[in-house]
This record gives structure tokens, sequence and C-alpha cells, in this order.
């Protein structure tokens, strides 16, 4: 889990984070706007290109093998949900019809399901968690909000241990393993034992001090963010001038 | 043993935040109930989420029990879900933490305290779920799961009650975190 993150040279990794998230959302926006089908069809396409040439084909289109069923589903049932539109097949006395309203709309929620899952997928591949941080406090997200999300990220991996420990002692005790209750209420009371350990190295580290705080990481300095912005806001350009001159 | 003035310093309400939070994520992607003969399953996250509005109160209950699924969904396939998450499972917390301060008066909050958190928390949870997949997977995809979310969430409140008692139990300080 949250183990995301690989270590690429390609242009999507070597791009500023704050730059990838601007572009990120950008393109999330105009894959929920009523844009061509052949836009959303095209812009798809590209997305997936962009994910198999950083990551590989395997891991760069890994989040479908998780969605097919998901996809299977939504082209057997929303066809017959719309029924406004051209009549395309009619059965059992109109009880079943299929238009090419409904045959659009199950196209368009499909390719915006599969573009937006991927661009989540590449931004959180492509950008270290540090980096992610780091990029939510540049935009003013307050910092102990920002603490919290990385320190409960960093928990995850020892909360996991634990709760891996209790199933083992479990099974050594021949008690059934499929029972989850007990595990997960020894999980928790070992989870909320934490909490005066944590609070009381959060103090000593001084997170509630006034001073300004210094950091181990910092992002690339601003010529590098500015030419990244600008490829970011190209991209961006190329998606909505058309419907802008329009 | 902390005392009273320890426990309200803003370090230990974050800890109690960053605990839960990382345990509403971890339950979420790794304690499963496998449904039989389908792909799918149940996850263990609305009794976690409950357990946090209950015993840590509504805004611990909010900001963990949304951020933490939310975290889950991000590190899956399902990261468009996790607005949809945040709003949901946060305001179930919410609901949790706040139907606990009305009946706080007594000791151990009644069965009816338990119920309507129940209905409440479901209704909201359900709803917002169908809300936002009818946007992100249509309609016709996100009433079919209209049942399962239900059940995941009935079952969430049944076995939250006994989640609290046996936490409460076994560490009987945790009585005074409430936020």
């Amino acid at each position: 889990m949250l183990n995301y993150h690989q270590e690429s040279g390609h242009l999507i990794s070597r791009l500023d984070p704050r730059a990838k998230i601007i572009l990120f959302i950008a393109l999330v926006i105009v894959f929920f706007s009523p844009v061509h089908l052949l836009h959303l069809t095209a812009l798809t396409v590209f997305v997936c290109l962009v994910s198999a040439l950083s990551f590989g084909i395997r891991r760069g289109l890994k989040p479908f093998h998780s969605l097919a069923v998901l996809f299977i589903m939504i082209l057997l049932l929303q066809p017959f949900f719309i029924r406004n539109g051209r009549v395309l097949l009619s059965l059992f006395n109109n009880f079943i019809v299929i238009t090419d309203a409904g045959l659009e709309m199950t196209l368009r929620i499909v390719l915006r399901l599969a573009g937006v899952s991927l661009l989540c997928y590449i931004y959180f591949v492509s950008t270290e968690l540090n980096q992610f941080l780091l990029t939510l406090r540049f935009f003013r997200f307050p910092f102990q909000a920002a603490l919290m999300i990385s320190t409960a990220i960093r928990y995850i991996p020892l909360l996991g241990t634990a709760y891996h420990q209790i199933r083992d002692s479990r099974k050594l005790l021949g008690l059934s393993t499929k029972k989850v209750f007990p595990a997960l209420s020894g999980l928790t009371v070992y989870a909320v034992k934490q909490i005066p350990v944590l609070a009381a190295n959060l103090e000593c580290k001084g997170v509630f001090r006034k001073n300004p705080r210094s950091s181990y990481f910092l992002l690339p300095g601003r010529r590098k963010l500015a030419l990244d912005m600008l490829f970011s806001l190209c991209i961006i350009g190329i998606n909505i001038v058309p419907y802008l001159l329009r | 043993m902390e005392n009273k003035t320890t426990i309200q310093h803003p370090a230990f309400k974050i800890a109690s935040l960053i605990i839960c939070t990382g345990l509403a994520a971890l339950v979420t992607a790794l304690v499963k109930f496998p449904i039989p003969k389908t792909n799918g399953y149940f996850n263990f996250v609305d009794a976690l989420v409950y357990f946090t509005g209950f015993t840590f109160g509504p805004l611990t209950g909010l900001i963990a029990g949304g951020i933490g699924p939310a975290i889950a969904d991000i590190a899956s396939p399902y990261a468009i879900w996790a607005p949809v998450t945040i709003l949901a499972h946060g305001l179930q917390g919410l609901i949790a933490g706040m139907i606990m301060i009305l009946f706080r008066k007594k000791d151990s909050p009644s069965l009816i305290a338990y119920v309507i958190t129940g209905l409440i928390g479901s209704v909201l949870m359900v709803g917002i779920y169908f809300l936002g997949g009818s946007i992100i997977e249509g309609m016709a995809v996100t009433a079919t799961q209209i049942p399962f979310n239900l059940l995941q969430s009935i079952g969430g409140i049944v076995l939250a009650i006994p989640l609290c008692k046996a936490v409460q139990a076994a560490w009987p300080p945790v009585r005074q975190y409430r936020f």
C-alpha cells in the first residue's frame, strides 16, 4: 500500500509536482466537461499512452485490471438506462431500447472513468510523497493538516505489521484466523495505546512552536517551475482553446 | 497516566487524528471479508468510522473518518472515488460523534442512540455514494451497489458497538479521549 512511487527518467516524473497537479486537475475538469466524444477518446488514449510509455505497458495500465469488472458492468447496464435519442434497437415491445444517446453516455462514462483513474495513478506513481505534501504546502495547505496526513501515511505500515502479528499469534494459539473481529479489536487497542506516545513525540519535536520550521526537502527552483508550468498550460490550452474559439 | 491538561494539548488531538486516520486507511485497504462466489468484499471501514466518532467525538470522526478511507482509495485504482469517500464517511463519523454528545449524560449510551446513529449514518453514506457514483459510473451500476453499501453500513454499526466496549475494557483511559 502506498508504495506507488517509481523512479523513472521520463518527462512525467521530471515535471515539477506543482505544475503537474495543476495540469492533472485541469485534465480532470476536461474529463467531466461536456466535450466532444472524439476529444474525450483522444484524451483517454493520450493518458494511456503517457502511462504506458512512462512506466511500461504492464505497470502503466495496471489500474484497468481492477476496473475491468466495473467497465463490463457499465457497458452491460448503462445503455438501457437512457431512453431518449434516436432508437437503434428495440426489443420486447419497446421494453428494452438502445438509443444513440444511451450509447454515447455509456462511452463517456467508461472513457471518463478510465482517464481520471489513470491520471490519479500516474500522479502518485510519478510523484514522491514528500513532493506531494510540499506541493500542498506551496498552495497554502495548513501545516498541521499536512503533518497529520504525512504522519498517518507513515503509521500505516506499522499498524499493518501489528495486524499481521496479531493474526500470527492467534494462529499459534490455535485460534481461527478467519474471524476478523478479534484481530481488528486487538489492532484497535494497539493503535489507541500509541496515541500518548505519538503525542509526546510531537511535543518533543516542537510541532506547536511558533518559530519558523526548517525542511529536509525542498521543491525545485523558480526557473524549472516556470518552464514546467508553461508546458502544463500548453497542454491545458490544447484542450480548452478549441471550445473558447467557437 | 496522562492528566486532563495533557489530553487537551493540541499535540494529543493531532496524535489522535493521526492514529485514527492511519487505522481507518489500513482497515479499508487490508481488513476485508470476501463475499463468497463473487469478486466483491465487505470491508470494516464503517465499523472503524463509527468507533472513531463514538470514542473520539465528532471532529475526529469527521476528519479521520473522511481522510483515512480516502487515503486507501487514493492508494488503489479507485482514486476517483476519494472525494465521495471523504464526504460519505466523514459525515458518518460526524453523525456518530454528535449523537454520542446528545446521549452523553448517561455513562453508556442506550441502544436507541446506536440505532439512530446507524440509521442516519447509513442513509447518508448510501445517499452520498449513490449521488457521487451516478456522476462517476452512471446510475445503472450505482443502483446495483445500494444493497451492498447498506449492508456494509448496518454491519458497521453492529460491529462498532462491541468494538467500542472491547477497546474501553482493554484500555480504560480511552474514555477521556473525546475532543
